[in-house]
This record gives C-alpha cells, sequence and structure tokens, in this order.
C-alpha cells in the first residue's frame, strides 16, 4: 500500500465528501453534500431517481469530477489526474445494480474478474490465481474460468460482479442497488454474502438503495437524499423508527403494508401534475411537502443535528417521539 | 357462472419451452387478482395470453374466457372485438408500449375513433375526459406531450387512462409499477385501489413482490415454474401459506421488515427450475425443506380444500381456530 496515505484511526472516516457539488450542464445533480463513511461501517444510501445518488456514487469512484468541494480517502484529497487516481481507485471495489448490463456477454469470466488485477499492473498468473481465490469467497468455487456470463442466472452474475469488485482486496465497496434486479428469494441470497463478506474482508460499505427497509436491514448509517441534497442523515434504525425530514416519512408510507389487514395505500392519490425544471431558491421538497411554510420557499434549510444525533435539512422537522408522546 | 375471466388449464409453449404448464384461474368481477411469481415463472406469458399478445412463437393451449367468450381459438379479427374493449393490457415499460411520434390525445383519441366511431375531435375531447379520470391535473396539457416528455409515473397513468377508455370489464396488468419509484408506485397504488370502486372493474395484477400484493389482492395465484403452485385470498394466503413457496416468500417479506439490523436474512436455497428441461417431481423439490421421496418422483396435483387450491404433497394445513399449540 502507498505510504503516502495517513492511517485513520478505528471508527475514523475512510470516504468523505465535503461541500460536494455537482453540475451537468444547467442542472445541478448533486448540491453540498457532505458525508462519511466511516470504517467499518455500512452507509446506506437512500433516495428516488432524481435525488443524486448515483451521481454520488460515480464521485466516490472518481467517474465524475465534483464542480466544488472536495472527495478524500483515508483523509487524502482526490488528485486531480488519472494516473495518480489509481492509487484510490484501486481501495473502492464496486457493484452495478444489473449483472446483465455489467459483465461483458464476450469475456469469460476469469478474464472479467481477474481485469481489474491486470489493469493494476499484476502478472498474468496471479491475477488468475487471485480470481479463483475471489470466486471462491462469493460461493462460486469450481466455477471454470474459462465459462461466459451467458450461463449464470441474475444471482450468479451478480457473484461474478461482485468477485470482480473484490479482486484488488478493496477497503470500501460501493454497491449501486446490486439486487434491485434480482428476484427476492435470491436478493437474499447476495445480501447474505455482501454481510458476510463485510465482516470476513474488514470492508466498509455504502450501498445504496430506494429501499428503506432494505437499507434499515443492512446499514449502519443512513443517508436519505433528495434532489441531489442531503435531506436526513443518522443512525439507521433511529431515522427509520421515527423520521423526522417529512420526505424521509413519506418514503416510509409509501411502503405497502404487509398484510391484506393492513394496508396502508387506500384513499385518493394526490392528483399528478407534470413538473417543470422549475428553479428552485428554497427547499427541493418544499412543492410537495405538507408541512410547507413560507420559509421554505425562500431559504434551504441547513441540516443541523438534533437530540437524537441524527442531522435534518428542515425547517418544520416531524416531533421527537417522546415530544409526540408527552401531548 | 359470471366469472369475468376464467382460465383454465392454460399450456403456453414456446417450442419445446413450456413456460405454463396448466394454469387454472378465475377472476370474478370487481376482483383484483395477484398473479406473483419470479422470474421465469411464467407469469408474464399468462397475462400475455389472457389479451393474446404472445409473441408468433408461442403456442396456447387451453381456454381463456372473458365475459364467457373463449379468445384462444379467436381469428386476428375477431380479437379486434376483445382488445381493449373486453381487456385492456397495462405493461412494466410504458415507453416501449406507447407510440412515441403521437401525442397523447391521439394514441388514446385512436381507440375512440376505431372502435366508438367517434371523429377524430370528439375521440381527443373522450382522450381528455379519459386522462381526467385517472386524476391527472391538467389533463388538456397532458393531452398535447409526446410520450418522452412524461415522467415514469405519468406515462404510467396515461396506460391506465388508455387501458380504461373503452371501459374494458378486465384489465390487465403486467408489474405495472416495478421500474417505478417508491412514491410514485405508491401514488399508483392508491389509484388503482380507488378506480376499482369507483368502475368495478376486475383486475388481473401480474407482480413479483408480496407488498404490492398485500395491498391491493383480494385474491392470489402464486406461480412457481410455470405452474400455479397455490391460490386463495389474500387473507387465506397471507395468514396461512400451505405451499412451501409462498411460505418462503412470506418469510423474505417479513424478516424484511422485521429482521435484525445487520442478521442474516431469510435465504430459499438454489434457483428455479429452467423450464426447457423437462421436470420430474415436484418442480420446487430440489429447494424445498418438506421434501421427501414422493415429492422427487410424482408431480403433485393441485387439490382444493377450503376454497385454497394448492399443488404439493406436504401442504401446511391451517390450525383451526380455536385450536391451540
Amino acid at each position: 500500500m502507498s505510504g503516502s496515505i495517513e492511517a485513520v484511526e478505528p471508527g475514523g472516516s475512510i470516504l468523505s465528501f465535503r461541500s460536494v457539488t455537482k453540475w451537468f450542464g444547467r442542472r445541478v445533480a448533486v448540491e453540498d453534500v457532505d458525508l462519511d463513511l466511516l470504517e467499518g461501517r455500512t452507509l446506506g444510501i437512500v433516495g428516488e431517481s432524481g435525488s443524486g445518488k448515483t451521481t454520488s456514487v460515480r464521485l466516490a469512484l472518481a467517474l465524475e469530477r465534483p464542480t466544488s468541494g472536495t472527495i478524500a480517502f483515508r483523509g487524502r484529497v482526490y488528485p486531480r489526474t488519472r494516473r495518480r487516481l489509481s492509487d484510490i481507485r484501486r481501495q473502492i471495489g464496486f457493484v452495478f445494480q444489473d449483472p446483465y448490463d455489467s459483465l461483458d456477454a464476450r469475456m469469460m469470466i476469469g478474464d472479467i474478474v481477474s481485469q481489474p488485477l491486470r489493469i493494476h499492473g499484476v502478472r498474468r498468473a496471479d491475477a488468475k490465481r487471485r480470481a479463483k481465490q475471489v470466486l471462491e469467497a462469493v460461493g462460486l468455487p469450481d466455477v471454470p474460468l474459462d465459462n461466459y456470463p451467458a450461463s449464470f442466472s441474475g444471482g450468479g452474475r451478480q457473484r461474478i460482479a461482485i468477485a470482480r469488485a473484490l479482486s484488488l482486496d478493496p477497503e470500501v465497496l460501493l454497491c449501486d442497488e446490486p439486487t434491485a434486479s434480482l428476484d427476492v428469494s435470491v436478493q437474499a441470497q447476495i445480501v447474505n454474502l455482501l454481510l458476510e463478506l463485510k465482516v470476513s474482508r474488514r470492508l466498509s460499505v455504502i450501498f445504496v438503495s430506494h429501499d428503506l427497509d432494505l437499507i434499515r436491514r443492512i446499514a449502519d448509517d443512513v443517508m436519505v437524499m433528495y434532489q441531489g441534497r442531503v435531506v436526513e442523515t443518522g443512525d439507521a434504525d433511529t431515522v427509520h423508527a421515527h423520521p423526522r425530514h417529512p420526505y424521509t416519512a413519506a418514503l416510509l408510507s409509501a411502503v405497502p403494508g404487509g398484510h391484506p389487514r393492513q394496508r396502508k395505500l387506500a384513499g385518493q392519490p394526490p392528483p399528478a401534475t407534470v413538473h417543470e425544471g422549475e428553479d428552485r431558491i428554497g427547499c427541493s421538497f418544499a412543492p410537495r411537502c405538507p408541512r410547507v411554510q413560507e420559509a421554505c420557499r425562500s431559504t434551504v434549510p441547513p441540516l443541523i443535528t438534533n437530540e437524537e444525533g441524527v442531522r435534518v435539512a428542515c425547517f418544520f422537522p416531524l416531533e421527537s417521539p417522546e415530544v409526540a408522546d408527552a401531548r | 357462472m359470471s366469472a369475468v375471466l376464467s382460465i383454465e388449464d392454460v399450456w403456453v409453449r414456446y417450442g419445446d419451452l413450456a413456460a405454463v404448464r396448466s394454469a387454472n384461474l378465475e377472476v370474478q368481477p370487481g376482483q383484483v387478482a395477484a398473479l406473483i411469481g419470479e422470474t421465469g415463472c411464467g407469469k408474464s406469458s399468462l397475462a400475455l395470453a389472457t389479451a393474446r399478445l404472445l409473441p408468433a412463437n408461442a403456442r396456447i393451449t387451453g381456454r381463456i374466457a372473458i365475459d364467457g367468450q373463449d379468445i384462444v381459438p379467436m381469428s386476428r379479427e375477431e380479437l379486434q372485438t376483445v382488445r381493449g374493449i373486453k381487456v385492456g393490457f397495462v405493461t412494466q415499460d410504458a415507453m416501449a408500449a406507447l407510440n412515441p411520434v403521437l401525442p397523447v390525445r391521439r394514441q388514446i383519441g385512436e381507440m375512440f375513433e376505431a372502435h366508438r366511431g367517434r371523429n377524430r375531435h370528439d375521440a381527443e375531447e373522450l382522450a381528455v375526459e379519459a386522462l381526467r379520470s385517472v386524476q391527472i391535473h391538467d389533463p388538456e396539457g397532458v393531452a398535447r406531450l409526446y410520450p418522452h416528455q412524461l415522467s415514469g409515473g405519468m406515462r404510467q397513468r396515461v396506460m391506465i387512462a388508455m387501458a380504461l377508455a373503452l371501459s374494458p370489464p378486465l384489465i390487465v396488468a403486467d408489474e405495472p409499477t416495478t421500474a417505478l419509484d417508491v412514491s410514485t408506485q405508491a401514488e399508483i397504488l392508491r389509484l388503482v385501489a380507488a378506480l376499482r370502486h369507483e368502475l368495478g372493474t376486475s383486475i388481473l395484477w401480474i407482480t413479483h413482490d408480496m407488498g404490492v400484493v398485500a395491498e391491493l389482492a383480494d385474491i392470489v395465484a402464486v406461480m412457481y415454474a410455470g405452474r400455479i403452485v397455490e391460490q386463495g385470498t389474500a387473507e387465506q394466503v397471507f395468514d396461512a401459506p400451505r405451499h412451501p413457496y409462498t411460505e418462503a416468500l412470506l418469510r423474505t417479506l417479513r424478516d424484511l421488515r422485521g429482521g435484525e439490523r445487520g442478521g442474516h436474512m431469510y435465504q430459499v436455497p438454489g434457483q428455479p427450475p429452467s423450464l426447457d428441461s423437462a421436470i420430474t417431481g415436484c418442480p420446487f423439490h430440489p429447494r424445498c425443506e418438506r421434501a421427501s421421496q414422493v415429492c422427487t418422483d410424482i408431480d403433485p396435483r393441485p387439490e382444493v380444500s377450503d376454497g385454497v387450491r394448492v399443488a404439493c404433497h406436504h401442504p401446511k394445513l391451517p390450525v383451526p381456530e380455536g385450536a391451540s399449540g
């Protein structure tokens, strides 16, 4: 490992964003985002389309460069040259959503898994040996290296993608909806594999999902994003149990109930409106927010840490359970 | 015999591959039936078969009656009197289903021209009304837009408006919310729940999501490897799943919702069988913890008790009410 990387004490931040903003043309995809992935923990990023979660992943992988703000790995700011980025890139493995898209159908499994090693200058024979080892680690011990992705199901392909992500033995694993395109019975197998690998390979994990239930199940910390901004972030159980930002609450209430006698989605839906590319001045959730007041339309609410240690960007957050109980 | 949809011993084959193997299902007026299963179980083939929308290489046998009319033997001309009129179809991928070069008012308007003999002007006004009925704010504005100008949720509403335009007694919806965000999905589910009460339309809803089934369905049919392995009312199925595969799907859902953070998730080992090879015995037996010799040898026939139809040699029967333990 490179000697220039500073040691971080256990529990310290491995990957951090500071005031990161990313514009694409005239559209802001990520705005003023602070993020800390703590060593040995899983950070869940939750958001819907347009929330900026995928752009955040691409920024963390240095596939995009921030318009402003800094991203650092173990305290070391991402360098601006490609060559020097390669030290950081090898510390971050990534798994994408769709294992049908992310694996090249014309490449053999052995080549797919050893490709990152080859790119980082590992000799062919060594790379092949490593490929066998990581394939075993993801539960594919006897797979012939000359097979093609076509002979694997969705779950098998995602195991191969995970093996590729781990081939350089990274410290961080970044997963962008890795189970969203899998069947429920296979989803659990992949989640369990990730939970095991996190421990056995001492990984710190970023797990992006639109599924708050899944995030609650596997993440220590959660970051809820809406239209490019972080609206609520903190301990995953706490946020799930009593959301404070109206958007987090709305997301949770949109999850279907678990039994025909506990239906949640009865009642009239709000009318569907066409969203114009409105210039926003205030809170981006204001147009949809049931708690909106005048201040929300003129000023962006800052993230403020509340008594539960959760940071919420809202002028009129939902009450804490204690305050609500006291009524 | 007033079922809106009656599926009897339906098989769908693509060459040697049997995607649907002897499916039976009835949907009564005003009912929402959910057909749940995972990738490759045959649920989409069965859904497409109910509107005769299968690709040309597919062969259907059996009987699919909509409002008492068997559509399996129908010619292309006869089908024109069924599609849109007796059955409306909503797909997962609205972008692919809508014509990209026609504004919304023309797409929906054409249905009124073709089937109701309206002139273009009247047809487009009816199209605006159809959009209003699915609670689109500013239906006149949306009617002028092209599909690519609409958000995913809005496109799905337009598809639903089209499917409902000619007031068919049956809507078949193939994973209509799968590609949508959570909050947009919630809006569509609310909309469908409201519409079915207003219009009394029967719905066959195809999904892989037990949460959606819980939210919407009156009756549930669980598909595995081309077969409907369990079928009953939503409450029966959720309260006391009899087939081990149904039980596994429900355990997965409950574990996701209630399981401990960081703890192992409940998982079914293995993969579903591929349907291009012959299956001996019960198709679920390699993954089943209840499997015995009979399961390896003999494919279980569906049996009905208390209105629940289940194909399993070892079904878990509900504990009678009042019994303890």
